[in-house]
């Protein structure tokens, strides 16, 4: 799946715990508060889950396309690319502050 | 109207309509997903439904204490609406009648107290939840009315006594009371029985078991 379906059904998972959870204010009986007590919560942690891989899987994806950019950059240097993180270039702006 | 008048469903619908806002604004949108989309939907996956769930669970472990909530299931219909009825002369209805804790009366009288009161009891309702799924969902009243009992009911006299200490020296001087009195507390002698209080509930007794209550 790609990060945008799940966070597609993240979203429309959220959408509907939300109703679960809304349902039992209106309607304070044996049912809606059942369900929003159960499986509402459940459906809002898998997505807020679903939210947090997708995070993940995107960060670690932009590491490794800086990696393998300063690799290019440095094909010819002795030292491996994954030996050493990316250096931000350093600004050369004038300094603010003191 | 009514939800309004609570402060925690306001803050439930405020949260889940401001995720809402977030959620489909996402979904309709679909903007590349750079640092601000991402925090947009940590308010709308996260902090908001959070704060919806927690607001909603509260409002709903309160809702689980009102009468009305008792009487959705339809086994209890003739206790809630005897409750309700502000003619009634059962003990249960002339508990239902002041500001305290009157639309609470079935919680104050049946919770377990104690340091763990409300979740003892919360667990114990799962229990009755479940059997109103498995056994009693289309048992009609009248069966009802045969089957279904409290199930340590010596220990109710524990809970008449959070409220009636059996310290209070008017209440001393009753003669049943006084006669009574250790039994009473350990629960022999039920304060809501037959020649003392009446039954609690004194419709929901098949005929040769009532009383006038
Ligand atoms: C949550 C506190 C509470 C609990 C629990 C409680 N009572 Fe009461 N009881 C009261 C209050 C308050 C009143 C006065 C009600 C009123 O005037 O509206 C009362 C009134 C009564 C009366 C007098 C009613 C009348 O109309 O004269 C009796 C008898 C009584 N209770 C018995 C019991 C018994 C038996 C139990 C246990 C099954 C019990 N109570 C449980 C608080 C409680
Ligand atoms: C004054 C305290 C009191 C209140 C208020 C009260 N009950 Fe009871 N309940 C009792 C007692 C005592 C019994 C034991 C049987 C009896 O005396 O009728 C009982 C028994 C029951 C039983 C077992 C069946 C039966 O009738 O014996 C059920 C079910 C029940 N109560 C439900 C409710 C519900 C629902 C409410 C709220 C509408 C409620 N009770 C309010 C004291 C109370």
């Amino acid at each position: 799946m790609t990060k945008r379906r799940w966070l597609d059904v993240a979203c429309v998972g959220a959408l509907a715990a939300l109703a679960l959870m809304t349902w039992q204010i209106f309607d304070p009986s044996v049912w809606p508060v059942m369900v929003a007590m159960s499986l509402g919560q459940v459906l809002g942690t898998v997505s807020l889950a679903a939210f947090a891989y997708v995070v993940v899987v995107d960060f670690r994806g932009q590491l490794r396309a800086g990696r393998e950019s300063f690799g290019k950059k440095h094909e010819g240097d002795s030292q491996s690319a994954t030996d050493k993180p990316p250096i931000p270039p350093l600004t050369s702006g004038p300094q603010s502050g003191s | 109207m009514s939800v309004l008048a609570s402060p925690l469903a306001v803050l439930e619908l405020a949260c889940a309509g401001l995720s809402a806002m977030i959620l489909v604004g996402y979904l309709a949108l679909h903007p590349p997903l750079v640092r601000a989309t991402k925090l947009w939907l940590l308010l709308g996956l996260g902090v908001f439904p959070i704060g919806a769930a927690f607001a909603g669970n509260v409002q709903g472990f309160e809702a689980t204490k009102k009468r009305s909530f008792c009487g959705s299931c339809h086994v209890m219909a003739l206790h809630q609406r005897d409750s309700d009825d502000p003619t009634s002369g059962s003990l249960a209805a002339r508990h239902a009648r002041n500001a305290m804790f009157g639309d609470v009366n079935c919680y104050v009288c049946h919770a377990d107290y104690g340091m763990f009161g409300t979740v003892v009891t919360k667990a114990g309702g799962m229990r009755h939840v479940w059997l109103y799924l498995t056994e009693y969902r289309n048992t009609s009243l009248a069966e009802a009315k045969k089957t279904i009992r409290l199930r340590a009911p010596e220990q109710m006299n524990g809970n008449c006594m959070e409220c009636h200490s059996t310290l209070d020296t008017v209440w001393l001087r009753v003669p049943d009371h006084k006669a009574a009195l250790d039994d009473v507390r350990v629960g022999r002698v039920s304060c809501a029985s037959e020649g003392c209080h009446g039954f609690a509930h004194p419709f929901f007794r098949p005929p040769g078991e009532s009383t006038s209550g």
